[in-house]
């Protein structure tokens, strides 16, 4: 059986879950309230720094302005 | 505005020709997700734009030898990471021991030895975006990219292996250390 390290290792990593280790891994959490406890905390922290993300429209529409002048200028004219 | 399939002939070898009106289709495509993941990478505003406008003048630089091997978004991030990996570069390494705070929760057996907090606790705490946001600094730069392409980004697992040029299995690592530090850090804040 997985430990709760184990399971929590794989959780984290963020990688595909090979199929014969997904009942393992389901039935740890099953049985294992921290670790689901873990588990959603994980899943919390991404939503958070998305959020995080702010989007400036202006700012960014500016930049691609920029970046567009700066290839007709440099780019195209050679 | 009309758009030429990316993975289609026509439009590789419009890129190799720099063709204006697929270029400006990529500028109005990407500047922004690129814009983002600098800001997600802990990059300031005006950093941020600078690095963005690097990573095009490089794209413009090589267009002409791109081959359709990865996807365009691919290589531009490949692109973007190896600037802020360039800029960061002089920083001071990370000294402190991060996989030692996570094995420290467990026991021998890989049992909890300190379980995590209570979750409507750390829920209450990750809306704190204040607090996140300087857990986020404090994260290595490597970490800190994995986390922002993979989970900010959303790109897959395949795209930022290659663009950090890291295998999958690393990338795991990079991604766990990631969000075991931030957890980590979210419960040490204000503890």
């Amino acid at each position: 059986m997985l430990s709760c390290r184990d399971t929590a290792k794989i959780n984290a990593s963020g990688q595909k879950i090979p199929l014969l280790k997904k009942p393992s891994i389901w039935f740890h959490y099953l049985i294992c309230k921290t670790c689901r406890a873990y588990a959603y905390q994980m899943d919390l922290l991404s939503k958070g720094v998305r959020k995080l993300n702010v989007k400036d429209e202006a700012k960014e529409k500016a930049l691609e302005e920029k970046i567009l002048q700066k290839f007709i200028k440099n780019v195209e004219k050679k | 505005m009309s758009s030429i399939p990316y993975e289609s002939e026509i439009f590789i070898q419009s890129v190799r020709e720099l063709d204006r009106k697929t270029m400006s289709q990529l500028v109005l495509e990407h500047t922004k997700i690129l814009r983002r993941a600098c800001l997600g990478m802990g990059f300031k505003d005006d950093i941020a734009d600078d690095l963005v406008q690097n990573t095009w003048v490089t794209f413009f630089d090589v267009a002409n030898r791109y081959e359709g091997r990865s996807k365009i978004k691919t290589f531009l991030f490949g692109i973007l990471y190896n600037k802020a990996r360039e800029l960061r570069r002089s920083e001071k390494k990370h000294s402190h021991d991060e996989w030692n705070e996570f094995e420290s929760r467990f026991d021998d057996t890989g049992h909890w030895v300190k379980p995590p907090e209570a979750p409507d606790v750390f829920f209450e705490r990750s809306q704190n975006m204040i607090i996140l946001s300087s857990c986020l600094d404090k994260l290595p730069m490597q970490q800190r990219a994995a986390f922002t392409l993979k989970e900010v980004q959303e790109l897959s697992t395949e795209e930022v292996s290659e663009v950090m040029g890291v295998s999958a299995n690393n990338l795991g690592v990079l991604s766990f250390r990631a969000k075991a530090n931030l957890r980590e850090c979210l419960e040490k804040e204000d503890a």
